[in-house]
């Protein structure tokens, strides 16, 4: 496998490029030209968006979209490039259909999880598999508070936006709950109880009905969460008049929650509380002999990580105005997981490119087929779509183990660790 | 009383299953520190072999009705080479390149493993679940109310023996040595002379084995093979190896027994649904006690 | 200060600025008509303009008016959202192969062809959505399904923003008719009369008093064995006990155990067949001699395989069937000559769905001067909410206003029981 990878090495795609660009830069023309082409796909990804063939435009303004803010997300230290990404994602949708709409509310949904889950795992090194919870914590809150007593709720009326900080609120303690009795566990053992308290919290919703355990004594009718039926009718949110019914409009909720999620993420990330992270990430027993107060920083790390998973879980219900425990299950987690990882660790930009890529791709793929000559592959992508996606997980990890778009930090320990290697495979 | 007996058998056959499989997540956490998520479609994987196998011996011969312990014995045999098999090969194409990668690598790439086979699975049987021809005697033994299937019984004294052959592998034979010794201490251990590659890919394997024949016991005891059926039962005896000390062998096996028996007898009080609940709460009450499980070693990092 | 902080000075600027841009970008827009089609073919009418103003709690944006066009030479296409992946595709393959079959059959409405469009929707919240935001996006006309309960609840969010008329063959639970969506119809029985029929076939026929109810913990599962619960006690009969089984899981030992404990004449179980088979697999090897009684979920012979033999004598309920059986015979024979199979559980159910929204389409549909089809939703769902006393192959269809379908003379609940390995009826 390695005497592959060094043979591939010279044509491999970080080694083209250089080459190329180290010619092109010879030239003030071709200087130029390298370092405002990304904002030439900008254009080029609207035009594709617009004015592509019906039944090539999903796939054509999808790629370009994600082609398109690969390098504008690699190149996230210059303002402009940031501020015309976010208009590109914000203009986009207007020309997309329906189904496209829909995709683009998901991976919008899961980035912001993803910056949420990024908190944890990235910044404070804990391995949480169980973040599922979190969402489930502010969807139901919503759901359970707004929804009308036949569809399963308490129909108590309260607006969307007071729900949203409630949420936040609900889903830090349910972090700190979950944070305490884990406080001493490390690695793969705290992954495996945060597994099981995403199992475990699913398991309550599903069962406390009106024959649950707790859920008898509460109310005869639905008891606390109306078990596996779900709570619906959920009722769409308002702002300043407009409803907010469609999963375009409930787009840009999402859109504004992750631009300040990924906003807070980064203030937070260098400010002390994230300073605290690294140094338990990095050595959790040296950083608490220099002081640092593990205990606070991983409960703050749960906390703030959970919350963000609350507001997503509101926004979520409200979009889908019902909800049901099976909504809530293992893969939610693992998928927010692999997207962070894949995406790059500790990074926000790798979490929105990986959201793209995991959440995006495979639904866009949904009736992809390949119909060459005597290959007839029809429906590939939708029967094949999650054997492709666990290959491209493998892929994507054996490949670039640091991800998509590592931090510059990891960037470095990589090369550092690929060095070492490389001097003692000789 | 009997009802109790009755629940206490039905948990040692469960908690036969999680111990196998926690075998296996026990021994290969011990020496790469790294839980393979994908173990559990390990089981799943034999579980099928053993029904193509005994289908195959249905369809094209009598042997199943004439020798039906040659033919089981086979299917066990061939379950054991593919499940082998297949983790070698997992081990080099997924998790020998991270060798050297941060931590949650290898675990996304078992993760990717563990999708990638039970989907492939899932096309090839087109979800349709596969049922296992009568070839074990589905003959009951009856002890008072208490019944128990022979082929459950197989199942547990089965997974005794798995524990005994492996604990005498790994204590009383060179290459349990050599896994022990890399479990303590890789670079060390090749400093010592150790094949350190050859050894981990003898972890895989002797997990593997096991997993592979549980699944094809299992299989014959459920008389149904199904893509998904490799998950769960993962996770839990990953719970059970956790619990028993991962890293610990008879820990694995305790842990295995532990979960299963109390699973079966929390379903009398709690109902089924709440079996997972007990499953982890139990997990969290063990390790806030003894963070290293119950048989684990200390990890005493002071001194 | 490092290097971190020294470069984060525009950070507070640039949330500010791209805050900004999204908000004009959504206020200018149009906050909210964004427009769904490329080329003209349909116009999904139904969204709600801002003018239009807040809806009340109980009905989300439900869409009014619209009309589809469908140019000359283009087909009619009919959505089919069924689950084609996990296991209960088992049930969803069927489904889709029904109403494909009844589409071919009529082949073409006012000389535009009909073609089918299958869709996976997981049995899931989101994957009904999702497959409900394709099927839009395809512009068929109508759909049928969404197959599950719980799907069904999701994704009439979507569809009746586009005022789409959704017929449904097998979304049995009680709450997919709670919400009151106008265009949603469904040709299975809701849960509540199924489970009552059950109970009643299982107090007065079989003359069981003591049952024990096991549901698989899904919006099905245990939505039909509440209502079996509460009918069979109307009646006059015992509930000894209510147990859960996981889906998924091989092995049901403790709870088989505890049924055991429980003694009673009859199991009823609420789920599909994987688990159904097992169940009844391990009751019977666990002594248990209690009567064996499911539902639809697990009506299919594959139920009967996978328990091994043990499914001898059990009885399942089936939903509604003619007394009548010409119509029903016709499409099983055809059925069983276009795929070589048995017609599965939902089968006749689906049929019936698609041949019912076909006809009002040919109703209601006219032809413009350009030789379009022009069909006016509002229109196309009266069609077919005037249903009534259609004869179908699952027997005498007649809709209530909140879409369910009600219990018609000469429609009985069919009961079959397993004899030598095969479903027959007995009722």
């Amino acid at each position: 496998m390695n005497k592959l990878r060094e043979a591939l090495a010279p044509w491999s795609p970080s080694r083209l490029r250089e080459r190329a660009e180290s010619r092109l830069r010879r030239t003030a023309a071709g200087t130029a030209v390298l370092n405002n082409a990304p904002y030439a796909l900008l254009p080029l990804a609207a035009i594709a968006a617009g004015l592509a063939p019906e039944h090539l435009s999903i796939r054509w303004a999808f790629a370009t979209i994600i082609a398109a803010s690969y390098f504008i997300l690699r190149s996230s230290r210059d303002l402009f490039a940031m501020v015309v990404l976010g208009a590109m994602l914000a203009y986009l949708p207007q020309k997309m259909d329906r189904f496209e709409q829909g995709i683009l509310f998901d991976v919008a949904l899961y980035a912001m999880l993803g910056i949420g889950l990024n908190i944890v795992v990235g910044y404070a090194g804990l391995l949480d598999l169980g973040y599922v919870a979190f969402f489930a914590v502010g969807a139901y809150a919503f759901a359970l508070l707004s929804a009308p007593v036949y569809g399963g709720g308490f129909d108590v009326g309260t607006s969307f936006w007071i729900v949203l900080p409630m949420a936040m609120v609900l889903a830090a303690l349910a972090g700190v709950l979950l944070g305490i009795p884990v406080l001493r566990l490390r690695g793969d053992y705290l992954a495996i109880v945060t597994l099981g308290f995403g199992e475990i919290v699913r398991i309550m919703i599903n069962n406390e009905n009106q024959t649950g355990l707790i859920g008898k004594h509460v109310n005869s009718t639905h008891g606390i969460t109306n078990g596996p039926v779900g709570v619906f009718s959920i009722p769409k949110p308002h702002f300043f008049g407009i409803d907010l019914a469609t999963p375009h409009e409930m787009y840009y909720v999402v859109l504004v929650g992750c631009l300040l999620a990924a906003f807070a993420a980064e203030r937070i990330r260098i400010s002390r509380v994230g300073r605290a992270w690294e140094a338990i990430r990095e050595d959790e027993d040296v950083a608490a002999a220099m002081g640092v107060n593990t205990t606070r920083y991983k409960l703050l790390a749960f906390a703030i990580g959970a919350s963000i998973g609350g507001i997503g879980g509101v926004i979520f219900a409200a979009k889908q105005s019902a909800v049901f425990p099976s909504d809530f299950n293992l893969d939610v987690s693992i998928n927010v997981l692999a997207l962070v990882i894949i995406g790059g660790m500790g990074n926000v930009r790798g979490v929105v490119l990986g959201s793209f890529l995991l959440i995006g791709l495979p639904d866009v793929l949904r009736d992809f087929s390949i119909n060459i000559s005597f290959i007839n592959l029809d429906n590939l992508g939708a029967d094949y779509r999650l054997v492709i996606f666990g290959a491209a997980l493998v892929a994507v990890m054996v490949l670039r183990p640091e991800g998509l778009l590592p931090s510059r930090r990891r960037q470095a320990e990589f090369e550092q660790v690929r060095a070492i290697e490389a001097e003692r495979a000789t | 009383m009997q009802e109790y007996v009755q629940l206490l058998i039905d948990g040692l056959t469960i908690g036969g299953v999680y111990a196998v499989i926690a075998l296996g997540y026990t021994l290969v956490y011990g020496v790469l520190r790294m839980i393979n998520f994908a173990h559990g479609e390990l089981f799943m994987m034999g579980a099928f072999t053993g029904y193509y196998t005994l289908d195959g011996f249905q369809r094209h011969s009598n042997l199943n009705d004439t020798v039906p312990v040659l033919t089981i014995a086979t299917a066990i045999l061939l379950g054991m080479v593919v499940a082998v098999v297949l983790a070698i090969l997992m081990e080099r194409i997924a998790y020998r390149p991270l060798r050297h990668a941060p931590r949650l690598a290898p675990l996304i790439s078992a993760i990717g493993v563990s999708i990638l086979l039970r989907n492939i699975m899932l096309r090839v049987t087109n979800a349709q679940g596969k049922v296992y021809p009568r070839v074990f005697p589905r003959t009951v033994l009856e002890l008072g109310e208490v019944r128990v299937l022979y082929v459950q019984i197989f199942l547990i004294v089965l997974s005794f023996l798995f524990l005994a052959l492996l604990y005498l592998f790994i204590e009383r034979t060179k290459v349990g040595m050599a896994i022990r010794a890399v479990a303590e201490d890789r670079s060390t251990a090749a400093l010592m002379g150790v094949n350190v590659d050859r050894t981990i890919v003898l972890t895989f394997v002797s997990g593997a084995a096991l997993a592979g024949a549980a699944g094809v016991v299992y299989g014959m005891y459920v008389t149904t093979a199904t893509s998904g059926m490799g998950f769960i039962p993962g996770i839990k005896a990953f719970t059970a190896a956790v619990l028993g000390g991962i890293g610990s062998v008879p820990g694995a096996m305790l842990g295995g027994y532990f979960l299963g028996i109390s699973e079966s007898l929390s379903t009398k009080w709690l109902g089924a649904q709440y079996k997972d609940v007990v499953a982890f709460v139990l997990l969290v009450v063990v390790l806030i006690f003894r963070p290293w499980g119950l048989l684990g070693k200390r990890e005493d990092k002071r001194a | 200060m490092s290097t971190d902080q020294r470069r984060g000075w525009f950070r507070a600027p640039l949330l500010a600025g791209m805050l900004a841009v999204v908000a004009t970008l959504a206020l200018a827009c149009g906050g909210g008509t964004s427009s769904s089609d490329k080329t003209a073919t349909a116009s999904a009418g139904g969204k709600t303009t801002p003018a239009a103003g807040k809806t009340t709690a109980a009905t989300s944006a439900a869409g009014a008016g619209g009309t589809i066009t469908i140019k000359k030479g283009d087909s009619i296409k009919i959505g089919i959202s069924t689950t084609l992946s996990t296991d209960n595709a088992q049930l969803g393959i069927p489904i889709r192969d029904s109403a494909l079959l009844a589409i071919k059959q009529k082949a073409t409405i006012k000389g535009f062809k009909v073609e089918g469009d299958p869709q996976d929707d997981l049995c899931s919240g989101p994957g009904s959505v999702a497959a409900a935001q394709k099927l839009i996006a395809d512009k068929v006309v109508a759909v049928v399904g969404p197959m599950c309960s719980g799907g069904t609840v999701a994704a009439l969010d979507p569809y009746s923003q586009q005022n789409m008329l959704v017929v449904s063959s097998s979304a049995t639970n009680p709450s997919v008719t709670a919400q009151g969506k106008k265009d949603f119809f469904r040709t299975a029985w809701n849960d509540a009369t199924q489970g009552a029929e059950m109970a009643k076939y299982a107090y007065t026929t079989l003359g069981k008093k003591n049952a024990v109810l096991v549901n698989d913990q899904s919006t099905y599962g245990k939505g039909l064995m509440d209502v079996f619960k509460t009918a069979f006690a109307a009646a006059g009969g015992k509930v000894a006990g209510e147990e859960q089984v996981t889906v998924g899981d091989k092995d049901f030992g403790p709870t088989v155990t505890k049924i055991k404990g429980e003694s009673p004449d009859l199991v009823v179980f609420g789920g599909f067949i994987a688990e159904g088979a097992i169940l009844v697999r391990q009751l019977s090897e666990a002594g248990v001699t209690a009567t064996f009684m499911g539902a639809d979920g697990i009506a299919d012979q594959k139920y009967i395989d996978q328990a091994g033999g043990k499914a001898e004598g059990s009885y399942v309920s089936r939903g509604p069937t003619p007394n009548d059986q010409t119509e029903y015979k016709k499409f099983a024979d055809a059925f069983k000559a276009e795929y070589g199979k048995d017609l599965g559980q939902f089968g006749e159910q689906t049929a019936d769905a698609a041949n019912i929204i076909m006809a009002a389409i040919e109703k209601v549909a006219t032809t413009n001067a350009g030789g379009d089809l022009v069909i006016d939703k509002d229109a196309l769902i009266a069609a077919v909410k005037a249903t009534s006393n259609y004869s179908g192959a699952s027997g005498i269809i007649t809709f209530d206003a909140k879409g369910d379908r009600i219990v018609t003379a000469g429609t009985v609940n069919r009961i079959d029981q397993v004899k030598s390995g095969k479903l027959e009826r007995v009722q």
